[in-house]
């Protein structure tokens, strides 16, 4: 045997200690894997329940903002004064309304998409992201897209937001985990914070929102 | 109960059949997180990431593999990820020029060189490191390694090769020295 050949063998016997492994902790590691896996399924739960709402809600509570605005425009009508005659009031009655209840709408949707990307940046820093996540933005991306076009897309601030978030939001649905995946998280992180998306969004508040509307009907 | 049936049965929210996947593959798992890791608290985390992993994709698994390749490839990635983020911790980052020294030192007894040749396995490469702990420590064959590291077998060999062969740089001293 050649000295290489000697020291192979040697080798190749020394190795077989290397950070040879003890006893398998094996009900430990089942405990958490169990407590670590039912975790997950509660987030998960509360994640679909505040994400994927879906858009028929929406409609409903449009539905209901328009109703409680009609009831409270009636309602504060002075009685002594003269009412034009319905045909001539209902347009012009409806139109502020609508867009209220919109934008209403777009507070609830932007309040969603902030927890959404909150958490996605959060997975992003520790490198695991959920696989849903791309799902969960598409949705999120159409019922931006649905916004975008209508009454709330006409006050510019939130069709601004609205249009940055858009953005972000396709760029997470093309996510893919894999070769490429740290290089698009990059990417993403990068959008996020270049647009100032986190920041906008924590400024839309409901109330701001809806002053905005106050302001626009002035 | 064959493997298939046992997919089945976890799919279909069997709580014994998680438990029998998971006895039947954690024992080889947790040994490959050891040993690449060499903290028993780190390789308990990777083992709990893969197993964690591999039940929430479980319905992705297509059978084209055996399901103990597709359970190590999940356990790889998790395991040269975990690397990555706690290299800090870890004396791994010692360039192997460090662990095999000049070169030009005395010859040692076998004690050193056990710790010598610890030394410059950490020191290797990653993705060699893994090929050279799967493969000379574990007992894995190229083909394995091949599925569950996504790369070719002649890859495997060649990173073997290259290992060994840094190795033996690393050890040069000890070339002659009477066998342990």
């Amino acid at each position: 045997m050649t000295e290489e050949n000697e020291l192979d063998e040697r080798v190749r016997r020394l190795a077989a200690e290397y950070n040879a492994p003890r006893d398998v902790p094996r009900e430990a590691m089942w405990a958490r894997i169990v407590e670590q896996r039912q975790g997950r399924q509660k987030r998960e739960g509360g994640r679909v329940a505040g994400w994927q709402r879906p858009l028929w809600r929406w409609g409903l509570a449009a539905a209901a903002v328009l109703v409680v605005g009609i009831v409270i425009g009636r309602a504060t009508v002075p009685e002594h004064g003269a009412i034009p005659p319905g045909p001539a009031v209902t347009p012009v009655a409806v139109t502020p309304t609508s867009g209220t209840a919109f934008r209403l709408v777009a507070a609830e949707h932007l309040d969603r998409v902030e927890t959404f990307l909150a958490v996605f940046q959060a997975e992003a820093q520790r490198g695991a992201v959920d696989s849903t996540a791309p799902g969960a933005a598409r949705d999120l991306l159409t019922d931006t897209r649905l916004l975008a076009d209508s009454p709330a897309g006409r006050d510019p601030k939130l069709k601004s937001v609205l249009d940055d978030v858009e953005l972000v939001l396709a760029q997470i649905a093309e996510y893919r985990a894999g070769t490429t995946g740290k290089e698009d998280l990059r990417f993403i992180e990068q959008g996020i914070h270049q647009r100032g998306v986190m920041l906008k969004l924590s400024a839309m508040t409901p109330s701001t929102i809806m002053g905005q509307t106050a302001q626009g009907a002035m | 109960m064959d493997e298939r049936e046992l997919i089945t049965r976890v799919l279909g929210g069997d709580a014994a059949a998680e438990r029998a996947l998971y006895d039947a593959h954690v024992d080889r798992v947790y040994r490959l997180a050891y040993r690449m890791t060499g903290e028993d608290a780190v390789a308990q985390d990777c083992t709990q990431e893969t197993f964690v992993r591999a039940f929430e994709r479980l319905k992705e698994f297509r059978g084209d593999a055996a399901l103990s390749t597709w359970l190590h490839a999940i356990a790889t990635s998790v395991v040269l990820n975990t690397l990555r983020k706690v290299k800090r911790f870890h004396r791994r980052e010692a360039p192997l020029e460090a662990a095999a020294g000049t070169g030009h030192e005395p010859a040692r007894a076998d004690p050193d060189l056990k710790q010598r040749l610890h030394e410059a396995i950490d020191g290797l490469p990653e993705k060699y490191r893994m090929v050279f702990v799967m493969h000379d420590v574990e007992g894995y064959t190229h083909e394995e390694i091949g599925r569950t590291l996504g790369v070719q077998v002649g890859t495997s060999k060649a990173q073997l090769f290259r290992a060994r062969a840094k190795l033996r740089e690393a050890l040069a001293a000890f070339a002659g020295k009477a066998a342990i």
